[in-house]
């Protein structure tokens, strides 16, 4: 049986989450519990709200490239 | 340890695409940001925005800022911090540019990445497998 964290980067991989395109979602048993442009200011919302931590994940514009260190 | 997570779908320039993600703790003293950021073998090393640094409890300390170019050539001011990352379980140090600016993918990179794992790409899901500790 998958893990509950398992569950839920599964969850995220299917979701359309386009309303929130740029922002950060908060993830917990395959659901947005909160959301905003700010992972800082996220993070400080959630963290003791809920009986584990949730995922934090951007939802990306399109056009991403890969870096590299020049 | 062995653990696979899924492709994103997500719309790309030429319509649907498939994007590898993967569930990253990441951990520096007491600060801990659970992130799933795109598994990005062409990234040279973890990106992370500068919101998700400050939430680890990052601070410039006078470090050198350095510029990450990306095929478009547009620089992207970073430094270079060390935190913890922990992945199915396995914990291991990890670099990571922590960028200065708020408009970047989250990507998981080479550096210390290839060091500790063998990545498979498969066709619906990648796989994070642990190196032997004496390859790491």
């Amino acid at each position: 049986m998958a893990s509950p964290e398992l569950e839920d980067i599964t969850w995220f991989a299917q979701a359309d989450l386009s309303q929130y395109e740029g922002e950060y979602v908060a993830i917990l048993d395959k659901k947005i519990v909160d959301h905003s442009k700010n992972a800082k200011e996220l993070l400080e919302r959630i963290k003791n709200n809920f009986k584990r931590l949730p995922a934090i994940a951007k939802v990306s514009k399109p056009g991403l490239v890969a870096y590299s260190l020049r | 340890m062995k653990i696979s997570f899924p492709y994103r779908k997500e719309q790309g320039v030429t319509g649907e695409i498939l994007r590898p993600i993967a569930a990253v703790y990441f951990i520096n003293g007491e600060n801990i940001v659970f992130e799933y950021p795109y598994a990005d073998p062409g990234a040279d090393i973890t990106l992370l925005p500068h919101s998700v640094g400050a939430a680890l409890g990052l601070k410039s300390e006078g470090e050198n800022i350095i510029n990450l170019r990306g095929i478009s050539e547009t620089a992207i001011p970073i430094i270079i911090k060390q935190v913890q990352a922990k992945i199915g379980g396995f914990e291991f140090p990890i670099r990571i540019a922590w960028a200065q600016i708020e408009e970047v993918p989250l990507l998981l990179g080479r550096a210390d990445i290839l060091d500790n794992f063998k990545i498979t790409f498969k066709k619906d899901q990648v796989v994070f497998e642990t190196l032997p500790a004496r390859s790491r």
